[in-house]
């Protein structure tokens, strides 16, 4: 989550710096008061963005059991997810790059009323996750048989 | 009809298919004849534009063509199954236990040519405003499969004369209709027409016309209006057993048909307006019944009473008494504080608005413009704030949350308000959210993730105890473990 927030952080940083320097340039009637404001707004991303992570990462809860799947996560809103297995159509795992980085991946799980996901997990977790989550619902299409 | 084999019928769409879809062609080419007519050259060399246009326009036709010719469909006793062997070959096999609702449709062209358009959608949220069988037919035919497949669909003899011959559950006038046009699509989109409108009445006043606001105007609020009045004149709805079907439209006729088992939820709608006028109206979310319109219809414009009673009649086991149960006064708390945040922040955008836009005003600009400038920033700062701080006293009075046997109820909304009665069977996922000062006083909001007609959608509750919305989720496992969930009743 770092990464990937170093990475807003640098592209955001490059475009205000660049927007300070040439305001008087670009907007020359205007009140230089301005930019100060789109400073601030920046200065506000900043700290979310490093500050962020680590929220997130203490706050992150999950559990599986045999007939559902919560999940509890946020930085500012909090939120507790609740998915039943009997509900869930479909589990994938998916890695991206920053994630592969970093031996991640997260588990994204898809009912007919929408998807949510297991985030930033080690992949042989994940992998087990995936595994077992498939297991009961092949078990409940089984018992439905 | 032509059987391949003991117990199939086949069929491919009725020529008139390839005319209705080359109703926009047709009106290019046209178009591109009456510009060379009117131009006095009809050379087809030396001019790009107009060759690529007729090249494309002869395409188009080419692949319309091959379409019909190449698409067959094939219904036997426990299926469909539909053939397209254009470019590619695509076989789709449907059971009719997955099909959700009939659809049938009769346009101008099917007057015309007496044909009937039938569309059969499936129960799924994947591809559900777009329906997997489009079948059209001469309207004898279109009848005796319409018959045929409701029946393996609803699961009981379906007669169309016995439909035609049943009475109306609920009587929509020609006033209710027009009324429904005017003031049953949602405040916001009324707002931005009628704001459209004002900006072109000013503007013309001041010896200029705006195109862009009256061409907003018209498609905000004239447009839908007219559809609205051509898609509901005529309405019927009726029950028979455990199918409802809902008739209506002036020049094209719509009738679908469902089970009630698929119904997933009701809406008792009453955008501001017809709220005043102790009006509301009904919509189900039922998968696989949308077009491009919107939420399929129940009731338009009605007495709140009338349409009560006619949701409980039509969808009894998902209405029940209610005891209004409110927003815990502790909510008003982190109601207002967020109103008054954006407030601010409208506030804030109007101060910066007045004083960027104010400093590219040239010199010697008329003094009216920028009276109105400034008149409309200063009006932006008083009425936003106060919009929003009202919303947030009728959202605290309005929204309740209350559980029942078979389903649970969500008010929500500040001006235009929605009762929505869903199923705990079928929701999918939930989530109970809270932000830090909700957080403080044991509060959250509830996101209820249904299947839907539009494919899936989410329904999110006031503000109340954290506590008392987590019982929804519980309710949902609970009925999962001990079984009064089954799945093979809304199959």
């Amino acid at each position: 989550m770092y990464l990937a927030n170093m990475i807003k952080v640098a592209i955001a940083t490059a475009i205000v710096l660049w927007l300070f320097i040439n305001w008087t340039v670009l907007f020359p009637d205007s009140d230089s008061r301005v930019r100060y404001v789109a400073v601030a707004v920046y200065a506000i991303f900043l700290i979310y963005w490093l500050v962020g992570p680590e929220v997130f990462y203490r706050r992150y809860r999950y559990r599986i059991d045999d007939d559902k799947a919560e999940i509890r996560r946020g930085i500012i809103v909090i939120t507790h997810s609740l998915v039943p297995i009997e509900r869930i159509h479909q589990v994938q795992v998916d890695k991206g790059p920053i994630n592969r980085l970093f031996g991640l991946a997260n588990v994204v799980i898809t009912t007919a009323g929408g998807v949510t996901a297991l985030e930033l997990l080690d992949e042989d977790t994940a992998e087990s996750i995936a595994s077992k989550l498939n297991e009961c619902v092949v078990k409940l299409l089984k018992d439905r048989d | 009809m032509h059987p391949d084999s003991p117990g199939e019928m086949v069929f491919k769409n009725h020529f008139t298919y390839i005319l209705q879809n080359l109703l926009v062609a047709l009106i290019m080419l046209g178009f591109i004849a009456l510009v060379w007519w009117s131009s006095g050259t009809f050379e087809l060399t030396g001019n790009f534009l107009q060759m690529f246009l007729v090249l494309f326009i002869a395409g188009y036709v080419f692949v319309v063509v091959r379409i019909w010719y190449c698409t067959t469909f094939v219904f036997d006793e426990s299926e469909v199954e539909v053939t397209k062997n254009t470019l590619f070959r695509r076989v789709t096999n449907i059971q009719y236990t997955k099909l959700a609702s009939v659809n049938v449709r009769r346009t101008i062209f099917n007057h015309i040519f007496g044909t009937t358009t039938l569309l059969f959608n499936v129960n799924s949220s994947v591809n559900s405003t777009v329906a997997e069988v489009n079948l059209t037919l001469k309207t004898k035919e279109a009848d005796r499969l319409r018959e045929f497949v409701s029946s393996r669909i609803l699961q009981r003899e379906m007669v169309l004369e016995e439909e035609k011959n049943t009475d109306t559950l609920v009587e929509i006038s020609n006033t209710d209709v027009i009324l429904h046009g005017l003031f049953g699509q949602p405040t916001a989109a009324s707002i931005v027409g009628l704001l459209s409108l004002g900006y072109s009445i000013i503007t013309f006043v001041l010896g200029t016309i705006a195109i862009a606001p009256i061409i907003i105007f018209i498609f905000s609020i004239v447009v839908p209006w007219i559809r609205t009045i051509l898609r509901y004149y005529n309405y019927r709805i009726y029950r028979v057993g455990d199918t409802i079907t809902v008739e209506s439209g002036l020049i094209s006729n719509y009738r679908s048909s469902f089970n009630t088992k698929k119904v997933n939820s009701v809406r008792i709608r009453q955008p501001l307006i017809a709220r005043a006028m102790h009006k509301s109206l009904l919509e189900a979310e039922v998968v696989g019944l949308a077009d491009t319109e919107s939420m399929p219809l129940l009731c338009p414009l009605k007495d709140h009473g009338t349409v009560y009673k006619l949701a409980q009649q039509l969808v009894p086991d998902l209405m029940f008494d209610t005891s209004g149960k409110r927003q815990p006064r502790r909510s008003l708390v982190p109601t207002m504080l967020g109103k008054i945040f954006w407030s601010g922040v409208a506030l804030t955008i109007c101060a910066a608005s007045y004083v960027v836009i104010g400093s590219y005003i040239p010199e010697g600009t008329d003094r009216i413009y920028i009276d109105i400038f400034r008149y409309s920033i200063l009006a932006a700062a008083v009425a936003v704030p106060l919009f929003l701080l009202f919303q947030g006293i009728l959202s605290y009075r309005g929204r309740e949350f209350e559980m029942g046997n078979e389903t649970f109820l969500f008010i929500t909304g500040a001006y235009d308000r929605h009762h929505e009665y869903i199923r705990y069977d079928k929701v999918q996922m939930t989530s109970v959210a809270s932000g830090p000062i909700q957080r403080r006083y044991g509060l959250g909001r509830c996101t209820v993730n249904l299947m839907a007609s539009r494919g899936t959608a989410s329904i999110v509750s006031g503000i109340f105890d954290r506590d008392e919305l987590e019982k929804v989720s519980s309710e949902v496992m609970t009925r999962i473990k001990d079984g009064r969930y089954d799945y093979r009743r809304y199959q």
